[in-house]
Protein backbone atom coordinates (compact mmCIF):
# COMPACT_ATOMS: atom_id res chain seq x y z
CA UNK A 1 0.00 0.00 0.00
CA UNK A 2 1.49 3.15 -0.88
CA UNK A 3 1.93 5.44 2.35
CA UNK A 4 0.64 9.04 2.69
CA UNK A 5 2.21 9.72 5.64
CA UNK A 6 4.67 12.15 6.22
CA UNK A 7 7.91 9.83 6.86
CA UNK A 8 8.95 9.29 3.18
CA UNK A 9 9.53 12.46 1.50
CA UNK A 10 7.73 13.01 -1.85
CA UNK A 11 9.82 13.77 -4.31
CA UNK A 12 10.34 17.07 -5.91
CA UNK A 13 13.02 17.55 -8.19
CA UNK A 14 13.47 15.67 -11.67
CA UNK A 15 17.15 13.64 -9.87
CA UNK A 16 14.89 12.29 -7.25
CA UNK A 17 12.02 11.62 -9.81
CA UNK A 18 14.63 9.94 -11.57
CA UNK A 19 16.33 7.97 -9.09
CA UNK A 20 12.70 6.63 -7.74
CA UNK A 21 11.85 5.22 -11.45
CA UNK A 22 14.73 3.48 -11.52
CA UNK A 23 14.85 1.63 -7.57
CA UNK A 24 11.09 1.12 -8.93
CA UNK A 25 11.88 -0.35 -12.45
CA UNK A 26 15.06 -2.90 -10.27
CA UNK A 27 11.79 -4.01 -8.21
CA UNK A 28 11.68 -2.13 -5.19
CA UNK A 29 8.23 -1.38 -4.03
CA UNK A 30 8.75 1.04 -1.49
CA UNK A 31 10.06 3.61 -4.24
CA UNK A 32 7.12 2.79 -6.51
CA UNK A 33 4.91 3.53 -3.39
CA UNK A 34 6.62 6.87 -2.87
CA UNK A 35 5.87 7.36 -6.76
CA UNK A 36 2.38 6.87 -6.31
CA UNK A 37 1.78 9.16 -3.87
CA UNK A 38 3.92 11.50 -5.73
CA UNK A 39 1.25 11.38 -8.52
CA UNK A 40 -1.90 10.11 -7.16
CA UNK A 41 -3.44 13.53 -7.05
CA UNK A 42 -2.60 14.53 -10.56
CA UNK A 43 -3.77 10.92 -12.27
CA UNK A 44 -6.82 11.74 -9.86
CA UNK A 45 -7.73 14.89 -11.25
CA UNK A 46 -6.66 14.04 -14.15
CA UNK A 47 -9.10 11.22 -14.10
CA UNK A 48 -12.04 13.11 -12.73
CA UNK A 49 -11.67 16.16 -15.21
CA UNK A 50 -12.86 13.57 -18.07
CA UNK A 51 -15.17 11.80 -16.39
CA UNK A 52 -16.62 13.93 -13.93
CA UNK A 53 -17.63 11.04 -11.39
CA UNK A 54 -15.38 10.50 -8.15
CA UNK A 55 -16.03 7.07 -7.97
CA UNK A 56 -15.00 5.91 -11.16
CA UNK A 57 -11.94 8.37 -10.84
CA UNK A 58 -11.10 6.45 -7.66
CA UNK A 59 -11.33 3.29 -9.65
CA UNK A 60 -9.64 4.52 -12.42
CA UNK A 61 -6.55 5.92 -10.59
CA UNK A 62 -5.93 2.42 -8.88
CA UNK A 63 -6.18 0.86 -12.09
CA UNK A 64 -3.52 3.35 -13.79
CA UNK A 65 -1.46 2.81 -10.98
CA UNK A 66 -1.65 -1.43 -10.66
CA UNK A 67 -1.08 -1.64 -14.51
CA UNK A 68 2.40 1.46 -13.86
CA UNK A 69 3.30 -1.30 -11.49
CA UNK A 70 3.33 -3.93 -13.72
CA UNK A 71 4.47 -2.39 -16.50
CA UNK A 72 7.58 -0.35 -14.92
CA UNK A 73 10.34 -2.33 -15.64
CA UNK A 74 9.55 -1.81 -19.45
CA UNK A 75 9.67 1.44 -19.01
CA UNK A 76 12.76 3.07 -21.65
CA UNK A 77 13.26 6.51 -20.18
CA UNK A 78 12.93 7.07 -16.90
CA UNK A 79 13.28 10.86 -17.54
CA UNK A 80 9.74 10.67 -18.96
CA UNK A 81 8.07 8.61 -16.10
CA UNK A 82 5.16 11.46 -15.72
CA UNK A 83 4.29 11.62 -19.24
CA UNK A 84 4.27 7.60 -19.69
CA UNK A 85 1.89 7.45 -16.71
CA UNK A 86 0.04 10.01 -17.94
CA UNK A 87 -0.24 8.20 -21.07
CA UNK A 88 -1.36 5.17 -19.56
CA UNK A 89 -4.25 7.13 -17.58
CA UNK A 90 -4.96 8.38 -20.87
CA UNK A 91 -5.42 5.26 -22.00
CA UNK A 92 -7.61 3.77 -19.22
CA UNK A 93 -9.85 6.86 -19.29
CA UNK A 94 -10.54 5.60 -23.13
CA UNK A 95 -11.61 2.06 -22.17
CA UNK A 96 -13.85 3.43 -19.41
CA UNK A 97 -15.39 5.33 -21.75
CA UNK A 98 -15.58 2.70 -24.44
CA UNK A 99 -16.99 0.58 -22.09
CA UNK A 100 -19.72 3.31 -20.96
CA UNK A 101 -20.91 4.26 -24.90
CA UNK A 102 -21.19 0.08 -25.22
CA UNK A 103 -23.31 -0.13 -21.51
CA UNK A 104 -26.00 3.00 -22.72
CA UNK A 105 -26.55 1.46 -25.94
CA UNK A 106 -28.53 -1.24 -23.41
CA UNK A 107 -29.91 1.49 -21.11
CA UNK A 108 -33.12 3.07 -21.40
CA UNK A 109 -32.32 6.35 -20.18
CA UNK A 110 -28.02 7.76 -21.56
CA UNK A 111 -26.59 8.83 -18.43
CA UNK A 112 -24.58 12.23 -19.67
CA UNK A 113 -21.34 12.63 -17.48
CA UNK A 114 -22.05 16.40 -17.65
CA UNK A 115 -25.02 16.76 -16.27
CA UNK A 116 -23.80 14.95 -13.06
CA UNK A 117 -20.26 17.36 -12.54
CA UNK A 118 -21.61 17.78 -9.03
CA UNK A 119 -20.43 14.22 -7.88
CA UNK A 120 -17.40 14.89 -6.96
CA UNK A 121 -18.50 16.84 -4.02
CA UNK A 122 -20.77 14.14 -2.58
CA UNK A 123 -17.79 13.41 0.14
CA UNK A 124 -16.73 17.08 1.07
CA UNK A 125 -20.54 17.70 2.01
CA UNK A 126 -19.55 22.00 0.78
CA UNK A 127 -21.87 24.59 2.24
CA UNK A 128 -24.59 25.45 -0.32
CA UNK A 129 -22.97 28.24 -2.44
CA UNK A 130 -19.92 26.45 -2.56
CA UNK A 131 -21.90 23.45 -4.17
CA UNK A 132 -23.84 25.63 -6.24
CA UNK A 133 -20.51 27.54 -7.60
CA UNK A 134 -18.56 24.31 -8.41
CA UNK A 135 -22.15 22.86 -9.86
CA UNK A 136 -21.83 25.43 -12.35
CA UNK A 137 -18.01 25.87 -13.10
CA UNK A 138 -18.31 21.91 -14.08
CA UNK A 139 -21.46 23.19 -15.98
CA UNK A 140 -19.55 25.50 -17.73
CA UNK A 141 -16.53 23.39 -18.59
CA UNK A 142 -18.37 20.72 -19.79
CA UNK A 143 -20.57 22.77 -22.37
CA UNK A 144 -16.97 25.00 -23.57
CA UNK A 145 -15.33 21.41 -24.28
CA UNK A 146 -17.93 19.59 -25.84
CA UNK A 147 -17.71 22.24 -28.63
CA UNK A 148 -14.09 21.38 -29.15
CA UNK A 149 -13.03 18.60 -31.35
CA UNK A 150 -11.72 15.67 -29.12
CA UNK A 151 -7.77 16.85 -30.34
CA UNK A 152 -8.10 20.17 -29.48
CA UNK A 153 -10.12 19.91 -26.44
CA UNK A 154 -7.69 16.44 -25.54
CA UNK A 155 -4.70 19.14 -25.61
CA UNK A 156 -6.21 22.22 -23.93
CA UNK A 157 -6.75 19.92 -20.64
CA UNK A 158 -3.12 18.46 -20.72
CA UNK A 159 -1.71 21.61 -21.10
CA UNK A 160 -3.63 23.97 -18.87
CA UNK A 161 -5.82 21.49 -16.22
CA UNK A 162 -3.09 18.90 -16.40
CA UNK A 163 0.01 21.65 -16.37
CA UNK A 164 2.14 19.26 -18.90
CA UNK A 165 4.44 21.41 -21.23
CA UNK A 166 3.76 20.96 -25.05
CA UNK A 167 6.58 18.13 -24.97
CA UNK A 168 4.89 16.10 -22.40
CA UNK A 169 1.98 16.63 -24.30
CA UNK A 170 3.33 14.80 -27.37
CA UNK A 171 4.76 12.40 -25.33
CA UNK A 172 1.67 11.56 -24.04
CA UNK A 173 -0.21 11.06 -27.45
CA UNK A 174 2.47 10.45 -29.29
CA UNK A 175 2.52 13.19 -31.98
CA UNK A 176 5.03 16.16 -32.81
CA UNK A 177 5.26 18.90 -30.92
CA UNK A 178 3.96 20.63 -33.84
CA UNK A 179 0.79 18.89 -34.34
CA UNK A 180 0.18 19.72 -30.41
CA UNK A 181 0.67 23.17 -30.93
CA UNK A 182 -1.45 23.46 -33.67
CA UNK A 183 -4.33 21.79 -31.80
CA UNK A 184 -3.66 24.14 -28.65
CA UNK A 185 -3.53 26.98 -31.28
CA UNK A 186 -7.17 26.30 -32.80
CA UNK A 187 -8.58 25.65 -29.55
CA UNK A 188 -7.58 28.77 -27.85
CA UNK A 189 -8.52 30.83 -31.23
CA UNK A 190 -11.87 28.97 -30.32
CA UNK A 191 -11.73 30.16 -27.23
CA UNK A 192 -11.65 33.59 -27.93
CA UNK A 193 -14.10 33.32 -30.31
CA UNK A 194 -16.79 31.64 -27.40
CA UNK A 195 -18.27 34.32 -25.67
CA UNK A 196 -18.74 31.77 -22.97
CA UNK A 197 -15.54 31.03 -22.58
CA UNK A 198 -14.57 34.91 -22.65
CA UNK A 199 -17.10 35.33 -19.97
CA UNK A 200 -15.60 31.81 -17.88
CA UNK A 201 -11.99 33.08 -18.28
CA UNK A 202 -12.99 37.10 -16.89
CA UNK A 203 -14.87 35.28 -13.61
CA UNK A 204 -11.88 33.40 -13.22
CA UNK A 205 -9.91 36.62 -13.29
CA UNK A 206 -11.64 38.67 -10.88
CA UNK B 1 11.16 48.86 -31.97
CA UNK B 2 8.72 52.00 -30.78
CA UNK B 3 4.91 50.29 -30.26
CA UNK B 4 3.58 53.42 -31.96
CA UNK B 5 5.48 53.12 -35.15
CA UNK B 6 4.62 49.23 -35.43
CA UNK B 7 1.35 47.67 -35.63
CA UNK B 8 0.27 45.57 -32.59
CA UNK B 9 0.02 41.70 -32.41
CA UNK B 10 -3.34 40.52 -33.99
CA UNK B 11 -5.40 38.08 -32.44
CA UNK B 12 -3.61 35.64 -34.34
CA UNK B 13 -0.46 36.55 -33.10
CA UNK B 14 -1.71 36.81 -30.08
CA UNK B 15 -2.78 33.48 -29.66
CA UNK B 16 0.62 32.28 -30.94
CA UNK B 17 2.65 33.86 -28.37
CA UNK B 18 0.51 31.94 -25.78
CA UNK B 19 1.01 29.03 -27.34
CA UNK B 20 4.79 29.70 -28.20
CA UNK B 21 6.18 32.46 -28.65
CA UNK B 22 9.46 31.10 -29.60
CA UNK B 23 7.42 30.08 -33.13
CA UNK B 24 6.96 33.83 -33.90
CA UNK B 25 8.61 35.83 -36.14
CA UNK B 26 11.80 37.30 -35.03
CA UNK B 27 10.18 40.34 -35.87
CA UNK B 28 7.11 40.03 -33.80
CA UNK B 29 8.55 38.54 -30.99
CA UNK B 30 11.43 41.66 -30.70
CA UNK B 31 7.78 43.76 -30.44
CA UNK B 32 6.19 41.67 -27.70
CA UNK B 33 9.41 41.99 -25.60
CA UNK B 34 9.26 45.85 -25.85
CA UNK B 35 5.62 46.28 -26.18
CA UNK B 36 4.26 46.58 -22.69
CA UNK B 37 0.34 46.65 -23.88
CA UNK B 38 1.03 43.44 -26.47
CA UNK B 39 3.18 41.77 -23.34
CA UNK B 40 0.15 42.59 -21.35
CA UNK B 41 -2.73 40.87 -24.02
CA UNK B 42 -0.65 37.95 -23.72
CA UNK B 43 0.44 37.22 -19.98
CA UNK B 44 -3.35 38.15 -19.27
CA UNK B 45 -4.80 35.54 -21.26
CA UNK B 46 -1.87 33.24 -20.63
CA UNK B 47 -2.93 34.04 -16.81
CA UNK B 48 -6.82 33.52 -17.41
CA UNK B 49 -5.80 30.28 -18.49
CA UNK B 50 -3.48 29.66 -15.76
CA UNK B 51 -6.46 30.11 -13.36
CA UNK B 52 -8.61 28.58 -15.06
CA UNK B 53 -6.76 25.65 -14.37
CA UNK B 54 -6.05 26.49 -10.60
CA UNK B 55 -9.89 27.02 -10.30
CA UNK B 56 -10.29 23.40 -11.65
CA UNK B 57 -8.15 22.00 -9.50
CA UNK B 58 -9.87 23.60 -6.59
CA UNK B 59 -13.23 22.77 -7.81
CA UNK B 60 -12.07 18.77 -8.31
CA UNK B 61 -12.39 16.51 -5.36
CA UNK B 62 -9.63 14.54 -3.37
CA UNK B 63 -8.72 11.31 -4.16
CA UNK B 64 -9.90 9.62 -0.99
CA UNK B 65 -9.06 5.83 -1.37
CA UNK B 66 -5.41 4.98 -1.13
CA UNK B 67 -3.72 3.36 -3.94
CA UNK B 68 -3.41 -0.24 -2.92
CA UNK B 69 -0.26 -2.17 -4.66
CA UNK B 70 -0.45 -6.08 -5.48
CA UNK B 71 0.67 -8.24 -2.96
CA UNK B 72 4.26 -9.44 -3.28
CA UNK B 73 4.97 -12.61 -4.36
CA UNK B 74 7.68 -14.93 -3.50
CA UNK B 75 10.16 -16.13 -6.35
CA UNK B 76 10.27 -19.40 -4.49
CA UNK B 77 7.51 -21.75 -4.97
CA UNK B 78 7.78 -23.28 -1.93
CA UNK B 79 8.20 -20.11 0.40
CA UNK B 80 4.18 -20.05 -0.32
CA UNK B 81 3.83 -22.92 1.58
CA UNK B 82 4.56 -21.55 4.75
CA UNK B 83 1.90 -19.01 4.43
CA UNK B 84 -0.35 -19.03 7.03
CA UNK B 85 -2.94 -19.53 4.81
CA UNK B 86 -1.76 -22.64 3.23
CA UNK B 87 -1.23 -23.97 6.24
CA UNK B 88 -4.88 -23.42 6.99
CA UNK B 89 -6.17 -24.70 3.81
CA UNK B 90 -3.65 -27.98 4.45
CA UNK B 91 -5.05 -28.43 7.74
CA UNK B 92 -8.43 -28.61 6.75
CA UNK B 93 -7.80 -30.90 3.81
CA UNK B 94 -6.14 -33.12 6.24
CA UNK B 95 -9.41 -32.93 8.45
CA UNK B 96 -11.65 -33.91 6.03
CA UNK B 97 -9.61 -36.47 4.67
CA UNK B 98 -9.64 -37.97 8.06
CA UNK B 99 -12.87 -37.81 8.50
CA UNK B 100 -14.33 -39.62 5.53
CA UNK B 101 -11.78 -42.28 6.21
CA UNK B 102 -13.24 -42.55 9.53
CA UNK B 103 -16.62 -42.45 8.34
CA UNK B 104 -16.11 -44.68 5.62
CA UNK B 105 -14.56 -47.55 8.13
CA UNK B 106 -17.44 -46.79 10.60
CA UNK B 107 -20.35 -47.45 7.81
CA UNK B 108 -18.49 -50.97 6.61
CA UNK B 109 -17.89 -51.67 10.14
CA UNK B 110 -21.81 -51.31 10.65
CA UNK B 111 -22.62 -53.34 7.59
CA UNK B 112 -20.57 -55.97 8.46
CA UNK B 113 -22.03 -56.27 11.76
CA UNK B 114 -25.64 -55.85 10.49
CA UNK B 115 -24.97 -58.55 8.10
CA UNK B 116 -23.83 -61.47 10.62
CA UNK B 117 -27.06 -60.51 12.96
CA UNK B 118 -29.03 -61.53 9.93
CA UNK B 119 -26.99 -64.47 9.67
CA UNK B 120 -27.03 -65.37 13.10
CA UNK B 121 -30.58 -64.82 13.36
CA UNK B 122 -31.16 -66.76 9.63
CA UNK B 123 -29.42 -69.94 11.40
CA UNK B 124 -31.61 -69.13 14.70
CA UNK B 125 -34.77 -69.60 12.64
CA UNK B 126 -33.40 -72.76 10.82
CA UNK B 127 -32.84 -74.90 13.83
CA UNK B 128 -36.27 -73.86 15.29
CA UNK B 129 -37.85 -74.55 11.92
CA UNK B 130 -36.68 -78.20 12.24
CA UNK B 131 -37.41 -78.51 15.67
CA UNK B 132 -40.70 -77.20 14.80
CA UNK B 133 -40.80 -80.29 11.45
CA UNK B 134 -39.56 -82.90 14.04
CA UNK B 135 -42.51 -82.28 16.06
CA UNK B 136 -44.92 -82.03 13.23
CA UNK B 137 -43.64 -85.63 12.20
CA UNK B 138 -43.46 -87.23 16.02
CA UNK B 139 -45.30 -84.96 18.20
CA UNK B 140 -44.50 -87.76 21.12
CA UNK B 141 -41.06 -87.46 22.72
CA UNK B 142 -38.60 -89.80 21.85
CA UNK B 143 -38.95 -91.95 25.33
CA UNK B 144 -42.67 -92.50 24.29
CA UNK B 145 -42.05 -93.34 21.12
CA UNK B 146 -39.16 -96.36 22.32
CA UNK B 147 -42.20 -97.61 25.27
CA UNK B 148 -44.29 -97.94 22.11
CA UNK B 149 -41.79 -99.78 20.41
CA UNK B 150 -42.49 -97.45 17.29
CA UNK B 151 -39.64 -95.12 17.80
CA UNK B 152 -38.60 -95.29 14.07
CA UNK B 153 -42.26 -96.52 12.45
CA UNK B 154 -41.92 -97.38 8.72
CA UNK B 155 -44.96 -97.46 7.47
CA UNK B 156 -45.22 -98.18 3.75
CA UNK B 157 -47.08 -96.79 0.86
CA UNK B 158 -49.25 -100.24 0.67
CA UNK B 159 -50.03 -100.21 4.15
CA UNK B 160 -51.66 -96.59 4.14
CA UNK B 161 -53.51 -97.00 0.72
CA UNK B 162 -54.96 -100.47 2.78
CA UNK B 163 -56.02 -98.61 5.58
CA UNK B 164 -57.44 -95.45 3.25
CA UNK B 165 -58.32 -96.40 0.05
CA UNK B 166 -58.54 -93.39 -2.71
CA UNK B 167 -61.85 -92.17 -3.98
CA UNK B 168 -61.00 -93.02 -7.87
CA UNK B 169 -59.94 -96.65 -6.54
CA UNK B 170 -63.21 -96.70 -4.46
CA UNK B 171 -65.51 -96.03 -7.49
CA UNK B 172 -63.17 -98.29 -9.49
CA UNK B 173 -63.88 -101.07 -6.86
CA UNK B 174 -67.83 -100.28 -6.79
CA UNK B 175 -67.85 -100.29 -10.84
CA UNK B 176 -66.17 -103.50 -11.22
CA UNK B 177 -68.41 -104.82 -8.08
CA UNK B 178 -71.22 -103.93 -10.47
CA UNK B 179 -69.71 -105.81 -13.38
CA UNK B 180 -68.50 -108.53 -11.61
CA UNK B 181 -72.23 -108.54 -9.79
CA UNK B 182 -73.73 -108.46 -13.24
CA UNK B 183 -71.34 -110.96 -15.02
CA UNK B 184 -72.12 -113.21 -11.94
Amino acid sequence: MASSDNTTPIPDTSEQLVSLVDQARAGNRSAFAQLADRFHADVFRMVFYRIRSRADAEDITQDVFLKAFQKISGIQDTAKFRAWLFSITLNRIRDFQRKKRFRALFKAENENIDSHPTAASDGEQPDALAHVLRQDFWRQIGLILKKLPKMEHEVFLLRYFDHLSIKEIAGVLKKNESTIKTHLYRALAKFKKEPAMRQLLSEVIQ
Amino acid sequence: MKSDTIQHLDEHQLIQAVVDAADLPQSVQAHLSECSQCLAGQKDFQRALTKLGQKAEQYAPRPQRRIVLPVHQSKNPFGNLLNWHNLIAAAATVTAVFILVWGTHIARNFSERRTENLTAEMRNAEKLMSEVNTLVDNPLPPIYLEIAGEKKPDYDEEFYQFLIPTIEDKTLTSVQGKRGTSLC
